[in-house]
């Protein structure tokens, strides 16, 4: 799953800046979910959905 | 999302690594991946096997590999991968079906397993890619799981 970090990380072995987009397991992205790191994740999937709905 | 109906297209499918549990990213720009469980059977033939080989399951064992292409930049390329070779790092791998999107698919199987690098080669010929093999020896139990 492709995240982009809202802040920076420096956890679980990695050292990424606000802003990164990573490929992440699941359970790393529900992780990083809790953990607050990926508000602007979920801005981005309500954005793709309608950007598919308007090319139907 | 349901499991995947079909054959799988190969490509889909991704090895993710971390050196923490559920902190796995995937390894960049690879080319081609397996992972093997192998079964060692025992022999259990005796003068009653009517002059047949009989044979019981016994140690079993797995081991991962994959190719790629060297990037420097690469989040989780080969420069991490030689690190944790060099480190002796326990590794945490998701064996997965990402499906087109790069999401684990809910519903498909992946292996969730721990191992370490016991190989790994970084090959540049001439006007042609850089690339890297990487081999990992599975320690304990391979985990076959349901993507959550």
């Amino acid at each position: 799953m492709k995240v982009t970090l809202t802040k920076p990380l420096k956890k679980y072995g990695w050292n990424w800046p606000a802003g990164k987009t990573v490929e992440v397991s699941n359970k790393f992205a529900a992780k990083l979910k809790k953990g607050g790191y990926l508000d602007a994740l979920e801005k981005k999937e309500i954005k793709n959905k309608s950007i598919i709905k308007n090319q139907d | 999302m349901a499991q995947t109906a079909g054959i799988i297209n190969s490509s889909s499918i991704r090895v993710f690594l971390g050196t923490t549990d559920d902190a796995e990213v995937v390894i960049d720009h690879v080319t081609e991946c397996s992972i093997s469980v192998s079964t060692d059977m025992r022999d259990i033939t005796t003068k009653t096997s009517g002059g047949w080989r009989e044979l019981l399951p016994g140690l079993k064992s797995s081991s991962l590999s994959l190719s790629g292409l060297f990037a420097e930049d690469a989040t989780n390329g080969y420069n991490q991968l030689v690190d944790h070779q060099i480190a002796g790092d326990k590794l945490y791998i998701i064996f997965t079906n990402t499906g087109a999107t790069a999401v684990g698919n809910a519903g498909d199987e992946q292996f969730d397993v721990i191992g370490y690098i016991t190989s790994l080669e970084q090959t540049a010929g001439v006007e042609d890619n850089v690339g890297f093999s990487l081999s990992v020896e599975i320690t304990g139990t391979v985990v076959r799981e349901v993507i959550a």
